[in-house]
């Protein structure tokens, strides 16, 4: 799966809603957690943005993993 | 495997062959080593294949795999150890040892999460410790060849092939139990309030009152992965509750669930043949302590038992282990 834009809707969603995912790799659910950590303390939009951007940098730097992989699924489907 | 523990003599040989090695022992063992390509803490408690064991005179050795394509070795600081991810390969892992009660490691717990590229790639490793009965005589320490610090962390950046992928795992025995939820007003490593279901309460009263056991943690459930910030005390002269590890404003904590049997428990969630597929591992002290593992096996599980274990951030009363995998 390719890597969705930044302004795809997932990526907020993802940070912002504390949703039931059940992912594989441990990096994800580490990152993933203290994103929505950061903006659950200070939730601005220029933290949001910020969350957005590192969530997509880790996603884009670890595509290779196929656990990563399916997390990625897990968030956009 | 590659781990295993050997006396003084057979890892000084090692050493001299020129393989990259790291190391774990007591500080009476480790500083009778030379210059090499080898990092290392100090502790005398292990896992070995016969069990929970104490020892000063043998070092546990983690040998890395024959196909690691580049191994940098680094020390930091207090300055610098916010460049750790930064600095990863692109494909590997990083693996770290910092010296326990230092001001390195204090920084590293309550900061880690904020790096640049924090949790970018895999960082592995532990907190450096030493007897338990010596902590008034020596402190812990970390070794970078055959200098030693009690202020600086040192790290193996290692690179893999691109067909292999560093997989950190942790097992918890440890689950949030049933009971209230508890939040904190400020990051840190101690606490004199909290918020229970919402609403402040005194901590160390809200603990007494309700006849918490310590020894239990407050675990986070992060997408599953259950994150452990152990106590380390209750501070009644100051009205104050310590941890071992910080605690987060904003994290949602609850205090763990009773385990009967630690080794039963432990037994129950690791895979047959774990062993056998581990590049590195380690089990924290207070599991060592309060479950008395001297003399217990576990699932033939070796590694140092540490004064904290990191996978990507800090971790308390946790297995953590590193796979390689081929993909």
């Amino acid at each position: 799966m390719l890597i969705p834009d930044k302004n795809s809707a997932g990526w907020k969603n993802a940070i912002c809603k504390e949703g039931n995912y059940q992912f594989e790799f441990l990096g994800t659910k580490i990152i993933l957690g203290r994103l929505g950590l950061k903006y659950r303390v200070n939730h601005t939009p220029q933290i949001l943005n910020e969350c957005v951007n590192e969530l997509w940098d880790f996603f884009n730097k670890n595509s290779n993993i196929p656990k990563v992989q399916n997390d990625l699924k897990k968030l956009f489907g | 495997m590659k781990r295993n523990m050997f006396d003084v003599t057979a890892v000084e040989q090692m050493v001299r062959s020129g393989e990259p090695l790291i190391l774990a022992g007591d500080e009476k063992v480790l500083s009778k080593l030379p210059s090499g390509k080898w990092i290392g803490g100090t502790i005398p408690y292990f896992i070995t294949n016969d069990g929970g064991a104490f020892s000063q005179d043998k070092i546990y050795v983690t040998r890395l795999p024959e196909y690691v394509k580049d191994i940098e070795a680094k020390t930091y600081d207090i300055n610098t150890i916010d460049q750790i991810y930064k600095d990863a390969p692109s494909n590997g892992f990083s693996f770290i040892i910092l010296p326990g009660f230092s001001e390195i490691h204090e920084a590293f717990a309550l900061k880690s999460p904020s790096y640049d590229d924090f949790a970018s790639t895999p960082l592995v490793g532990w907190i450096s410790g030493c007897s338990l009965d010596e902590m008034s005589a020596t402190c812990p320490k970390t070794y970078y060849s055959a200098n030693n610090y009690n202020d600086k962390a040192v790290v193996f950046h290692i690179e893999l092939p691109v067909n292999k992928i560093a997989d950190l795992h942790i097992i918890n025995i440890f689950q949030q139990g049933d009971g209230d939820t508890i939040e904190f007003p400020a990051d840190g490593f101690s606490s004199t309030k909290a918020l229970v279901n919402g609403k402040e309460v005194d901590f160390v009263k809200y603990i007494q009152d309700n006849n918490i056991d310590i020894k239990l943690p407050l675990v986070a459930d992060i997408f599953g992965a259950m994150i452990n910030t152990s106590f380390r005390e209750i501070n009644e002269a100051e009205n104050r509750v310590d941890f071992y590890a910080p605690i987060f404003h904003g994290q949602k904590y609850k205090i763990a669930k009773p385990v009967e049997d630690y080794v039963n428990a432990f037994e129950s969630m690791v895979p047959d043949n774990l062993e056998n597929i581990i590049t590195f591992s380690c089990n924290c002290i207070l599991n060592y302590l309060y479950a008395d593992l001297q003399g217990k096996k576990l699932k033939g599980i070796t590694g140092p038992i540490t004064f904290g274990e990191i996978t990507y951030q800090l971790l308390n009363q946790t297995m953590v282990y590193l796979e390689i995998i081929d993909i």
